[in-house]
């Protein structure tokens, strides 16, 4: 009756493992909230590979999501008219820019090793 | 041991012939080749005594039926939507139609996008409606409930692919058209999308379909929207949700493969459907078949892309192996895989999803071996012997990313070095969330009780992977953008890279021609 196969100790203890890792990680998480945000590294925005928006060439603005060739020209444009970008509502100046897109595209863009944030 | 492995050369004929009738589609007449291919056919049959011969003209017919399946698959009929496409470039277009393929949805700006292909049976002109037959890419800027083979009436504009940027090889336009897809309709939100017949016949298809959106629902219950999206691209084989920025780190680093199902995904899931089989008593055989029954039911539930089509039918060879006490050969069951997939559509040869598939797994099958002797060659024995499990995982990682470097730079124009190093850990993970993915989901089903506690390990293992490929895109020269690479070019790295792998045959050759090596067919 107590004797298992080899097949059966393993889903057992492979069950039982899971079972008191995601115990312990619930009862973690529910004294000390912050560890929660501590392991949500999706959707942290600390985790976007940024690009400096005065030092990035157009391939290297081509490579940030959402932005396509007409905007990358359109930052490279507005830089060499209007000189270096110092705030982020400066990009919704740039042509080809929507407003859904700017939401989305500053995660991903920095001025001068500062992360932009959507005013 | 002469292993025997007749796919090969089988599958590499009937490839050379696809590729031939590429590269010149109008090199000889659709009805002389079926002529050849008769021909040669016969002399196969009037040598049959004379088996090499009877070999030569049976491969000929196989090259040539190469180049007929294609040209017959490219063939448009009289019918087809796309000999009128040109007349409504300019204007609304009604059409009916067949849902063919699964919809998808991703949010799009202020609204969803949902894209379907569509079996065209209708269109409309000036002078009534039109039986019209062929394939188009329906995308929907409205939130509406399709499925699969339903019929429907809609109004949009028809136009023919484009290429988003000339930076890189990869077009659209041709992907679309490996599918056999050259027009897309586009329906505005506002048009009207009217229902002729909603699909309620039960099919394999529409089954698994509903199921993977039951499972999909398990998983938004208890994980974020970008998780969910994450989650979905590696059990359920839909990547439409992926996250811009995480797609953009796997690619850096060279570990987008681990967002696609293929032959790890395959392995890992077949081993845990034969871990729980064993627990019923039943006859061993019948294990097997049974893990291969749900393997292709698996792959049914995640689409039938190449990789899973391939990994699939490597899978059930493997198993059944078991079954038929049988010796098998990995190189042999890949190209049968791959006649397979050339069979349903040829022009799939030239996807890239296909290329890299089959290369990364020729690449670790010829390569590994080889660079794993070199590196214990170099190495004290002892060192070699304590560390063996790490000297072979890389030498599968760089065999690997040497086979897939060259397609890689050509198609996607970026070389990542850190994918040598990034892989020897990030496979492990995926493993674990691969194996804790499958069991929530099933926990989820059948105890919900435990869904919560196996979501969390779940989440807990997710971004742990995520963090750890995030510090290696963040290790200088981990990816570098690589330009105007050629096909010339990648042809020259994989030739150089077959000498390199065949050296002792090419030393063979090179003697054969020096007079040092008797050849009997030679004076």
């Amino acid at each position: 009756m107590f004797n298992l196969t080899q097949q059966e100790r393993l889903v057992l203890f492979s069950f039982v493992a899971i079972v008191l890792i995601g115990t312990m990680l619930q009862y973690s998480f529910k004294k000390n909230p912050f560890l929660m945000n501590m392991v949500n590294v999706v959707d942290s925005e600390d985790f976007y590979q940024k690009v400096d928006l005065n030092k990035a060439n157009y391939e290297e603005l081509l490579i940030v999501p959402y932005i396509g060739p007409v905007t990358a020209r359109g930052i490279i444009a507005y830089r060499e008219k209007k000189g270096a970008f110092t705030l982020a509502k400066q990009l919704r100046e740039v042509k080809g820019m929507h407003s859904e897109n700017y939401k989305k595209i500053i995660k991903y863009l920095s001025i001068n090793g500062q992360n932009l944030r959507n005013p | 041991m002469n292993t025997h492995r007749p796919f090969i050369s089988i599958a590499i004929l009937f490839t050379l012939g696809i590729l031939i009738h590429r590269v010149y589609p109008d090199i000889v007449k659709l009805s002389f080749l079926c002529l050849f291919v008769f021909l040669a056919l016969l002399f196969a049959v009037v040598f049959f005594s004379k088996p090499k011969l009877s070999n030569v003209f049976l491969f000929l017919a196989i090259f040539l039926l190469g180049g007929i399946y294609y040209r017959s698959y490219s063939f448009h009929s009289k019918q087809d939507i796309l000999h009128v496409a040109r007349f409504y470039r300019k204007k609304p277009v009604e059409i009916e139609g067949l849902v063919s393929s699964e919809v998808t949805r991703k949010s799009f700006f202020n609204g969803i996008k949902q894209s379907f292909v569509l079996s065209v049976s209708k269109i409309k002109t000036k002078w009534g409606w039109r039986e019209k037959r062929g394939n188009i890419l329906v995308n929907i800027y409205q939130d509406v409930d399709l499925d699969f083979k339903d019929r429907i009436h809609l109004l949009g504009k028809l136009h023919y692919p484009y290429d988003f940027s000339k930076d890189s090889n990869f077009s659209f336009k041709a992907y679309l058209d490996n599918r056999n897809i050259k027009l897309i309709l586009s329906v505005k939100k506002d048009s009207p999308v009217k229902w002729v017949k909603k699909n309620q016949q039960f099919s394999i298809k529409k089954f698994s379909l509903m199921l993977k959106k039951r499972l999909k629902t398990r998983l938004n219950k208890y994980f974020t929207e970008n998780e969910v999206g994450i989650l979905s691209a590696i059990l359920l084989g839909e990547r439409s949700g992926i996250p811009a920025h995480i797609r953009l780190l796997f690619m850096n680093t060279g570990t987008a493969h681990i967002l696609a199902i293929s032959g790890l995904h395959i392995g890992i899931i077949a081993f845990l459907f034969f871990l729980f089989l064993r627990l019923i008593p039943f006859y061993r055989k019948g294990h097997y078949i049974m893990t291969s029954i749900l393997i292709v039911c698996y792959a049914f539930l995640v689409g039938m892309r190449p990789s899973v089509v391939r990994s699939t039918i490597m899978t059930v060879v493997f198993m059944m192996s078991f079954v038929f006490e049988k010796e098998t050969d990995v190189l042999n069951s890949l190209a049968f895989a791959a006649l397979i997939i050339l069979f349903i559509n040829p022009k799939q040869l030239f996807d890239v999803g296909f290329q890299l598939s089959f290369i990364s797994v020729i690449g670790i099958v010829c390569f590994s071996p080889k660079i794993y002797s070199v590196l214990c060659f170099k190495m004290e024995r002892s060192v070699a012997k304590r560390f063996k499990k790490l000297v072979q995982g890389f030498s599968v990682s760089l065999a690997a990313w040497l086979a897939v470097s060259g397609l890689i730079a050509y198609y996607f124009c970026v070389i990542s070095p850190i994918s040598i190093i990034a892989n020897l850990i990030i496979i492990p993970l995926m493993m674990i969330v691969v194996v804790l993915g499958i069991s929530f989901l099933a926990v989820a089903t059948f105890v919900p009780f435990f869904a919560g506690v196996f979501s969390l390990c779940l989440k807990v293992s997710l971004n742990v992977m995520v963090l750890i490929i995030y510090f290696f895109s963040k290790v200088p020269g981990s990816y570098f953008s690589i330009k105007n690479v050629t096909l010339s070019a990648v042809f020259l790295y994989y030739v150089i890279l077959f000498l390199f792998s065949c050296r002792p045959l090419c030393l063979k050759v090179a003697n054969l021609f020096k007079g040092r090596v008797k050849c009997k067919f030679l004076p």
